[in-house]
């Protein structure tokens, strides 16, 4: 103990403190082995993961990939909802003025019939109204199917 | 030997054996001076591995502007740093959620402790757990301080940016702490005389 307070007078120097604090916190006999061995564990011996599970890591580039792609598909599902309900939105309405519906029951065609009154005349191409449920004149006339102009 | 362009390029491939190279130089160095900071030995371990694995994962945008060893210190005091400053974090939080306040000009308690080995050029184990008590003694941010400044002789500047403080902060700092260390070094030397 001695000795060891010889080093360690009342008003130590700086240089005195370093020396000793430097001969402090000694690294244990085996522990640098045992560092690197865990070190590499994890370094090299870590198994590659498939481009798949590499995804599932919890990265930040993951997280925003995951953010962009769910940004997307809610971006996408909004799209086609509102496109959709607009024409929903535009059928038919038996209130609209001009405008009757018949169903029926046609045993030639064997299916169920919804004959419209005050439409386009009928063509092959899908046929949507306007919001308004105004009805446009059809202004190619040479389409027009002969007989009925709104058979089927 | 440090930052050698062959050591680096073998580093940048990421040759097994150059990364033991590298840790069989600087493993001993780096610990002491993150235990001397965190004064945790468990903590100290985990940061000195982490602070490999950044290397590890960076040393691709190692420029060589400065030593490797340098390079990698840097790295390790970073974490020991980033360590404590979470663990305020956390301490803050549950000081927060305790009911009991605790006394914030009370020195923070030596997280750990560390059996003396008997290896070391210091040939009193007593003296190094004397040191070791007043080094636990003192704030993480103290301790800091010591090493950055004291045993490792950064300069103020670099310290105080480390540190993210100012050098006047530092310099404050430095002299508590090493009026602390001389008082309880002091005390054991009067002790010792009386005693004989």
């Amino acid at each position: 103990m001695c000795q060891a307070l010889e080093l360690a007078p009342e008003f130590m120097e700086d240089r005195e403190l370093r020396k000793l604090l430097l001969e402090t916190c000694p690294v244990r006999p085996g522990q640098e082995d045992r560092a690197w061995s865990t070190l590499r564990e994890r370094l090299y011996a870590q198994p590659k993961l498939s481009w798949w599970a590499a995804l599932l890591q919890p990265t930040w580039r993951n997280g925003a990939f995951a953010g962009v792609a769910f940004g997307l598909i809610v971006g996408a599902v909004a799209s086609f909802a509102l496109t959709s309900q607009a024409r929903i939105l535009a059928t038919a309405d038996s209130q609209a003025p001009g405008i009757y519906a018949t169903s029926f029951y046609s045993k030639s065609a064997q299916a169920q019939v919804v004959w419209l009154n005050g439409m386009e005349p009928a063509s092959d191409k899908p046929t949507f109204l306007e919001k308004t449920g105004q009805v446009t004149n059809p202004s190619d006339n040479s389409a027009t199917p002969a007989g009925d102009p709104n058979s089927l | 030997m440090d930052a050698a362009p062959d050591l680096l390029k073998r580093l940048r491939a990421g040759e097994e054996s150059a990364w033991g190279e590298l840790h069989r130089e600087h493993y001993a160095r780096l610990w002491s001076s993150v235990q001397r900071i965190l004064n945790n030995p468990a903590a100290a371990d985990d940061v000195v591995q982490e602070a490999f694995i950044k290397a590890h994962r960076d040393i691709k945008r190692f420029a060589g502007q400065s030593q490797l060893g340098t390079w990698l210190y840097r790295i390790a005091v970073n974490q020991a740093l980033d360590t404590i400053r979470k663990k305020q974090r956390t301490d803050r939080w549950l000081s927060f959620l305790s009911p009991v306040a605790e006394d914030e000009n009370q020195p923070a308690m030596p997280e750990g402790h560390v059996a003396p080995a008997a290896s070391t050029g210091l040939e009193n184990a007593e003296l190094r757990e004397i040191i070791f008590a007043a080094m636990g003694d003192l704030s993480p941010e103290h301790r800091a301080v010591v090493q950055l400044r004291l045993v490792d002789e950064m300069s103020l500047e670099e310290t105080a940016q480390l540190l993210c403080c100012k050098p006047g902060t530092v310099n404050s700092r430095l002299h508590y702490a090493c009026e602390h260390l001389r008082r309880k070094l002091g005390k054991v030397k009067r002790a010792s005389e009386s005693g004989t």
